[in-house]
């Protein structure tokens, strides 16, 4: 015997287990293939949603977080408008001086101004940090901690600038959403300047005399319009996140 | 198509039958012939010898699995080619001319003791293989029936080619000593 006639009887095989085993070739062929394309959808969903994380978090740096609340509230239509250039110059009043006795600010008192609440100073802390701090540096000589309003529950002493209205939306909205304030400008300071209000808002009233505080490196000229973009008041100072000066 | 239908047309005599036995199987015969001729053009002529057998064969034959029909005559016609090519290599030799001149006076005559002799080996061969279990049995008919490489074996056997070439190796032994418990001279 030999190889030959060995090989030669294993055609008298039965068919049953021929069937059998060639079956088992066809069938891990394909459990092979689905194997490899497994794999490779396995490889390109890793790629994909590698790519796709970056492209998101490209975009989220992108848009910074002022505008995105800014968009969100505009969107709530809790912003008015930009005033239009109509407001100019002739139709306001003289913008005051420091020297003038009919300019009484009516700063805000150490008897007006609420105690201190702790849980409020975390707050605003809190809110502090989330804020980017690059953006503005409180000055502690205009805006004293003490002199700080109340955020919630307490209603504003008749000094604070804050209305009704505001007094009630601050319970209901967000600590801090974005303001916009529309300001006519009167003085030039080493930080920021100082104004008149000239939109209607929720904090200030129309003519309101407001400091300004921003390190914004654009000053405005004396006597122009700047919109103000605002997470902070304290009292009469805001500090400005941005301004954009309004060139007529 | 399904296979009853087509060796129908093999009985009605239809030579649709063979091309559909061409788009069915052509692929997987032609494999079997591969792997023993490794020659494209000898593998297409064993393909189509094996649709001559089997036009010829069916009447009377009605096998009940066509594609291990169909690939048995194949098998058979590959190594009845290449057994033909290497005898043709070895016409230059005075050694290779008498040793056909002598195996033809040795098989003379005996071609159907013979088929008789391979019929009863296959008859053991099937005993052994299936008191074998079932991984060690599709091996061992993939690579020496199918005559598919050893690595290929292996994959779709499961085991890696080392594994599956020790298996092999036992069962070879066992099956030697199986055939000659069995009475075979080996």
């Amino acid at each position: 015997m030999n190889a030959e006639k060995l090989h030669d009887a294993l055609n008298y095989l039965d068919d049953s287990m021929i069937l059998e085993t060639d079956r088992l070739r066809h069938k891990k062929k394909k459990t092979v293939i689905f194997r490899r394309f497994v794999s490779v959808a396995a490889c390109i969903c890793i790629v994909a949603t590698t790519v796709f994380g970056i492209g998101h978090m490209r975009s989220i740096k992108e848009n910074s977080p002022l505008d995105e609340n800014f968009e969100t509230s505009q969107n709530n239509g809790d912003i008015p408008p930009a005033p239009e250039n109509s407001q100019s110059t002739e139709n306001q009043p003289p913008a005051p001086d420091n020297s003038d006795p009919s300019y009484n600010p009516a700063p805000p008192t150490d008897e007006s101004a609420p105690e201190k609440d702790p849980e409020q100073d975390e707050n605003s802390e809190s809110a502090e940090e989330s804020a980017p701090a690059d953006e503005w540096v409180p000055d502690e000589e205009s805006a004293p901690a003490e002199e700080m309003p109340p955020l919630e529950e307490d209603p504003p002493a008749e000094e604070a600038p804050p209305t009704e209205d505001s007094s009630s939306d601050e319970k209901d909205e967000p600590e801090w959403r974005i303001h916009k304030l529309v300001v006519k400008v009167t003085h030039i300071t080493e930080d920021g300047f100082k104004g008149y209000v000239r939109n209607e808002n929720n904090i200030y009233g129309i003519n309101e005399y407001v400091t300004v505080i921003s390190n914004e490196r654009e000053k405005p000229e004396i006597g122009g319009m700047v919109d103000v973009y605002f997470y902070e008041y304290d009292g009469y100072t805001v500090y400005a996140e941005r301004i954009f000066v309004v060139k007529e | 198509m399904r296979d009853e239908k087509i060796i129908d047309l093999y009985w009605e005599r239809n030579e649709q039958a063979i091309k559909h036995t061409d788009e069915k199987y052509g692929k997987y015969l032609s494999k079997i012939a591969y792997n023993i001729l490794a020659d494209k053009e000898d593998s297409n002529e064993s393909v189509n010898d094996t649709y001559l057998a089997a036009w010829n064969s069916m009447p009377p034959q009605r096998p009940t699995a066509l594609s291990a029909y169909l690939g048995k005559i194949t098998r058979q016609i590959s190594i009845d080619i290449f057994r033909k090519r290497n005898r043709e290599k070895r016409k230059g030799s005075e050694f290779a001319v008498s040793y056909d001149e002598l195996n033809d006076i040795l098989s003379a005559g005996d071609l159907t003791e013979e088929q008789v002799q391979a019929k009863l080996l296959g008859e053991a061969i099937n005993r052994f293989l299936s008191d074998q279990p079932k991984e060690v049995r599709n091996l061992f008919i993939g690579r020496y029936y199918f005559l598919d490489p050893l690595k290929e074996a292996a994959r779709y056997c499961g085991m890696s080619e080392g594994k599956a070439k020790s298996i092999l190796y036992r069962t070879r032994c066992m099956l030697k000593e199986y055939l000659q418990k069995e009475g075979f001279e080996i």
